[in-house]
């Protein structure tokens, strides 16, 4: 395939199936995610499966029990697990132990700086590593339901209860914390540095600008959104949850404040994830029955 | 896929049961990678 090319005029929707590389995983999968060309399938326990373009399967040990969490860069895959350990795998599958945490505790959430520094969470606590510094840590006031840097500087989001704070570990100053009543999962910055999402507990997203921390509710999903992507050049983010794709309109300064979304791709049954393409503007929803 | 111009679809995978866990671009733009919860992944190269 050399574009995206749709048949003009016709009823039944056109198929690529038969180029489809079919990749046997043998384990369950909870992400994917690319190191240079090969796709990393993240395995629901210890393993990860580095996929080429040949189809053939490298299996790589990245923690010794399940996997919680998982952010990737493109050049590295950072792991988090119930063994305590953040773990990091580059593209040529070499494993680097980050972190472990001192109590065991579960590491429930990583995200990754685009300059390197590696963030992670276990309970209620945040740390963050630049280089070879030691780590620094803040406690937010209840468990940390999601983590995101920033798209500019060292500042990381600590989605959780009640709301998001904003941290930069490099300062001294206490966080800045946007208040929305609720528990907050995912975060994600958009690309520009305007907006700050967060996926909540109950189907709905919570936004704020940021110039302003004017709110934004974006409600109206049949369930929980798990998975959001941003399609290329940040103009909408793109969200699961619903029985269509929901894309919410961020290309002015007011993002999607008094805006209805659009609805893509209206399908048979509830879209469980989406992926927009990074330059084009064309995404790919997956579905619980039949994606697309 | 889903051209978000018009809504127009391609389908690049019908899966048997299990729900789509995972999906990714490479950087380039020039692959998909998918993969269902209980481990029926692809590749689809653009």
């Amino acid at each position: 395939m050399k574009e995206f090319d749709p048949a003009a005029n016709s009823a039944s929707i056109v198929s690529v199936t038969d180029r489809v590389r079919p990749v046997a995983i043998g384990a369950p999968v909870t992400s994917v995610h690319f190191l240079g060309e090969r796709a990393a399938f993240v395995g629901a326990e210890e393993n990860v499966f580095l996929v080429n373009g040949d189809g053939a399967i490298s299996t790589t040990n990245v923690q010794s029990g399940g996997i919680l969490c998982a952010s990737a860069d493109g050049a590295r895959l950072v792991t988090g697990g119930d063994d305590g350990k953040v773990v990091a795998l580059d593209a040529a599958g070499e494993v680097d132990l980050v972190a472990t945490d001192p109590k065991r505790r579960w590491i429930d959430n990583v995200a990754l700086h685009p300059e390197g520094a590696v963030a992670w969470s276990a309970g209620k606590t945040a740390f963050v590593r630049a280089g070879k510094n030691e780590e620094k840590s803040f406690d937010a006031r209840s468990t940390v339901g999601g983590l995101a840097f920033a798209p500019k500087g060292l500042r990381l989001a600590i989605a959780h209860y009640n709301g998001v704070s904003l941290w930069f570990p490099n300062m001294a100053a206490k966080p800045d914390v946007l208040d929305w009543s609720g528990s907050h999962l995912g975060v994600t910055f958009s690309p520009d540095n305007k907006f700050l999402v967060t996926a909540m507990h109950e189907p709905a997203l919570h936004g704020w600008r940021l110039a302003d921390n004017r709110h934004m509710r974006m409600t109206g999903y049949p369930g929980r959104v798990r998975s959001m992507s941003w399609s290329a050049g940040g103009k909408a983010l793109a969200t699961s949850g619903a029985d269509a794709v929901i894309m919410w309109p961020f290309a002015s300064k007011d993002g999607p404040m008094g805006k209805e979304p659009a609805m893509l791709a209206p399908l048979q049954a509830r879209v469980s994830a989406v992926a927009c393409h990074p330059k084009q503007d064309i995404l790919a929803p997956g579905t619980a029955t039949a994606p697309c | 896929m889903v051209r978000m111009a018009d809504g127009a679809e391609i389908l690049v995978h019908r899966n048997g049961g299990a729900p789509v866990a995972a999906l990714a671009w490479n950087a380039k733009g020039t692959l998909l990678a998918f993969a269902a919860e209980d481990g029926e992944a692809g590749l689809l190269e653009l």
